[in-house]
């Protein structure tokens, strides 16, 4: 196949995955509340109303915070499960990372639906932390592979090398395995970020109209109307996520991160 | 920083107080229901070079291992300097050792891994910097130090490895077959190289190999192991002329084996139909009992004559000339010695040729079966 | 270094903590929504009870059909993605360090994007004020542009774009870690390069292909939002209807229903698949 081919098989397939996002970006942009692409009129005011009205400044925080604590708490769980499943690969470990990679493999109405019934039959309704809980079991996924990839990278004889200059096991966790798969924390961190912020599905049946993230909002509006400030939230979404990758790709090894080898010299 | 050979020179590097004997007594070590180590019993001196040598799976890796504590026996003690070592962790033990994948630390770069033992005792950056530069002019790679790991070539990293490896002048120095990965040439000049580095420096060190050339090239004492056994301790060329059973004779070296040779008494055995006296055989092997002739290659000579005493008669079946030594395949009735010359030493033969092989009684050596 | 009595306890301790949060968060909910599908529905809301009511209301033909739209559809998107992300990424790996991450983080970015964003984004390109076939005005193919925003193959499209950039992450690391000289011996042999791919590349990666289809399928049949905005009520998907049952109208027991049986749907397909995987 020649290169050219190649070339342009590729290069239309970036375009077609890129073009949906320019015609959202350009119809943000409209100055009238219509929605024309190519837009007559360029304005910005509607990425203003996105940072003013309250009625889209509060989804826009609660997005934001919801993300952070998701990350963290996904992290946290993630963490040690990865960790005990690759230094000591007992049963319960492996079970314990299988579980935890079930509510990825659901679909995520399913997921949403049980999240929904929990929280309703302890009358625990409506609050920021069920929908943090909902993400994080839901995106669990993500950090106990990427991390658990990060670990496996790390060969034994490195331990021991560790070891037999004189480390003990705290040590050779902090000096050793911690700065080797602190990337993989990282980026593990930034998309459980990213896949939050545009969670739709499970904010919208556990937040129940108490708890309204960006999508939530954006879907309840579109019922009641068309505002191009739906269009501007989608760009911010947008640019959030390639800012987030794209630093990630700059800073970071992100071939290695999923999962290409290592490049030998 | 020249130096005479012996103890440790440089100030940086002498192994300073330690005197280090190692003594293993009657270890054995078992993984579930497979026994890895049976009864080892070994006492290395200080500053000595030892080589563990035997094919794999033998069990030298594991016996390395427990002796850097990344193992517990199951059986047996490790005494150092009179000490009871056997149950202490790895990193308790004063060691230095250079896997057989290196292991070097991804994240960090050349000159922070050697120095990576020195910090972790709370040396002062700075002053571990400088120690790990001197260690890589030792190792010969001054100007790599702030060199990434994947930058390296395969000889680098191996320097490095040892590098850091000696970085806390440890009392024993260990190899898990740290040549392995490198080709030929490079192989036999880090042999050479390390074979020196330890005679300067003068630390006890113990390699695990597979390849018998290098366990002679840079071992003061070989131990040949075969199934999780200590076979034979001895001096290389010790080794090489008295092996002390069959193994030890075929696995070391090349030589000629034959098998299904008895006994008739205490300077002769039955082969090839002949009778052949043989000097120095072992006190416990009596008469009529089945044993195992070995015989070194440059040790069978060929003769004009077939017969005489110790001249066997063969046909020759093959001919390697290598230009430095001359090798030649001779079939003995089923059996195929292999004789090996010094070109200029003896007339050209040539396949097809009946020769007469003359076995020196005193070059013979007898095993039992 | 292997596990020892003395940080046994740890263990347990590390362990315990996500094993709780799993067992609260997961397998109970799973627990409720089960036990729920047999409850009673009242005016208002449920009470406990024991009926199969729900379970006999789920074989309505408005849900059958619903049930099969879902397969159908997921099993057509996913099939696209793969067909069409797969090329892609052979190609891509077969490029430079730089270029891939360029091209990782475009796929990245657009593979966050919210359902929502996917299907707004995808409702104004197939509209007929903002949409692309204005451009085919422009272009001359087309006399007036045309609204292409609600039906199936708007459905269709938006998830399969949705499942593009999940597939190009799936075969990578597979794509990146391929042998060349797989490659290398059959064209050595005589083979073209488009019919090594064919026969050599795709028999290896056999199983990550259809691993990946088998994640594809079981993601879009949990499409929620394109179906709604995509598609006409009669060609909604059936999460849709769990949404709608669950949220608006607060019928829980049906809902629960509804995902128990469409649980064991997707459960089914994905076990025929997997046999597909070790048949062929």
């Amino acid at each position: 196949m020649s290169k050219l081919l190649k070339a342009a098989y590729c290069s239309v397939f970036l375009l077609i995955l890129m073009m949906p996002l320019f015609i959202v970006f350009g119809v943000s942009m409209n100055a009238k509340k219509v929605l024309f692409f190519p837009p007559r009129g360029v304005s910005s005011k509607w990425y203003s109303e996105l940072f003013l009205n309250p009625q889209w400044y509060e989804p826009l925080i609660t997005s934001l915070a919801v993300a952070v604590l998701t990350g963290l708490l996904a992290l946290s769980v993630a963490l040690p499960v990865a960790y005990l499943l690759w230094r000591y690969g007992v049963f319960y470990a492996r079970a314990l990372f299988a579980l935890g990679l079930l509510p990825f493999a659901f679909p995520p109405v399913i997921t949403a639906m049980g999240m929904l019934l929990l929280w309703v039959s302890t009358g625990h309704t409506g609050q920021i932390e069920n929908v943090v809980i909902g993400h994080a079991v839901f995106l669990l996924a993500l950090p106990l592979t990427m991390i658990s990839l990060g670990f496996e990278s790390i060969s034994k004889e490195v331990l021991e090398a560790a070891e037999t200059m004189g480390a003990n096991r705290a040590q050779v966790f902090r000096t050793v395995v911690l700065p080797i798969i602190t990337p993989f924390l990282v980026s593990s961190f930034a998309f459980v970020f990213v896949l939050s912020m545009n969670e739709f599905v499970i904010s919208f049946f556990v937040g129940q109209s108490r708890i309204v993230t960006l999508p939530v909002q954006i879907f309840s509006s579109l019922r009641g109307g068309y505002s191009p400030t739906i269009a501007s939230a989608s760009v911010l979404f947008i640019m959030l996520s390639f800012i987030a990758f794209g630093l990630i790709g700059i800073f970071g090894n992100l071939p290695k991160l999923l999962g290409a080898y290592e490049r030998q010299s | 920083m020249e130096a005479p050979p012996g103890r440790g020179l440089s100030p940086i590097l002498s192994t300073g107080v330690a005197l280090t004997e190692l003594i293993l007594s009657n270890i054995g070590k078992k993984f579930g229901s497979f026994t890895a180590v049976r009864e080892a019993n070994l006492r290395l001196d200080d500053g000595s070079f030892v080589c563990f040598l035997g094919p794999s799976g033998c069990g030298k890796t594991t016996l390395l291992r427990l002796i850097a504590g990344l193992e517990i026996p199951t059986a047996g003690e490790i005494l150092v300097d009179g000490a009871d070592i056997t149950r202490l962790p790895a990193h308790r033990r004063e060691i230095g050792m250079v896997f057989q994948s290196l292991a070097l630390f991804p994240h960090l770069n050349v000159e922070e891994n050697v120095a990576y033992g020195m910090r972790l005792r709370k040396m002062r950056k700075d002053q571990a910097l400088r120690k790990a530069r001197e260690l890589l002019e030792l190792v010969k790679l001054p100007h790599i130090a702030k060199r990434e790991i994947t930058e390296l070539s395969g000889g680098q990293r191996q320097r490095v490895a040892i590098a850091r490896a000696l970085a806390l002048q440890p009392k024993l120095f260990l190899l898990d077959e740290p040549l392995s990965a490198l080709d030929a040439n490079l192989r036999e000049e880090m042999q050479v190289e390390l074979k020196q580095l330890q005679r300067r420096l003068g630390v006890t060190t113990v390699m695990v190999t597979h390849d018998q050339s290098e366990a002679m090239t840079a071992a003061d004492v070989i131990v040949v192991m075969s199934a999780g056994r200590i076979e034979q301790i001895g001096h290389p060329l010790d080794v090489y002329q008295h092996p002390a059973n069959r193994f030890v004779a075929g696995f070391v070296g090349a030589n000629n084996l034959i098998d299904g040779v008895r006994i008739k008494d205490a300077t002769s055995v039955e082969c090839f139909g002949e009778s052949l006296r043989v000097e120095h055989m072992q006190t416990d092997v009596q008469a009529g009992s089945d044993v195992t002739l070995s015989i070194r290659p440059e040790d069978v000579e060929l003769t004009e004559t077939t017969d005489g005493e110790n001249i066997v008669r063969g046909q020759v079946s093959f001919v390697r000339d290598l230009g430095f030594e001359v090798e030649a395949y001779v079939m003995v009735g089923d059996v195929r010695l292999t004789a090996k010359w010094m070109p200029k030493a003896d007339p050209t033969i040539r396949e097809g040729d009946t020769v007469g092989l003359f076995l020196d009684p005193s070059d013979i050596r007898v095993h039992l079966s | 270094m292997k596990p020892d009595r003395k940080d046994a306890g740890l263990r347990a301790a590390l362990l315990s903590y996500p094993t709780a949060l799993l067992v609260f968060a997961f397998v109970i909910p799973m627990g409720i929504m089960f036990v729920s599908s047999f409850y009673h529905r009242t005016e208002t809301y449920y009470e406990r009870g024991f009926e199969l009511t729900h379970y006999l209301r789920t074989f309505d033909w408005l849900y059958i059909k619903a049930m099969w739209t879902t397969v159908k559809l997921s099993t057509i998107a996913a099939t696209i993605a793969v067909l069409l992300a797969f090329p892609f990424t052979y190609f891509m790996s077969g490029y430079s360090r730089r270029v891939q991450t360029v091209i990782l983080v475009v796929v990245l970015g657009v593979l966050s994007l919210s359902e929502v964003i996917v299907a707004f984004s995808w409702s104004n390109a197939l509209s007929r004020p903002a949409g692309i076939s204005n451009f085919f005005v422009w272009l001359g193919f087309m006399e007036r542009p045309a609204s292409w925003a609600r039906g199936l193959p708007a459905v269709l499209i938006a998830l399969s774009y949705f499942n593009l950039s999940i597939a190009i992450l799936m075969l990578y690391p597979h794509c990146t870690r391929l042998d060349p000289s797989y490659v290398e011996a059959a064209r050595t042999m005589g083979t073209s390069p488009a019919r090594s791919m064919f026969k050599v590349v795709i028999p290896i990666l056999r199983k990550p292909l259809i691993a990946t289809w088998i994640v594809l399928f079981v993601f879009t049949m949990g499409a929620v939002v394109t179906p709604q905005w995509l598609g006409r009520p009669d060609q909604w998907m059936l999460a849709v209807h769990i949404s709608k049952q669950a949220v608006e109208l607060g019928n829980i027991p049906f809902a629960s229903a509804l995902s128990i049986v469409f649980l064991l749907v997707t459960i089914a397909m994905v076990l025929v698949a997997n046999r597909f995987a070790d048949k062929s």
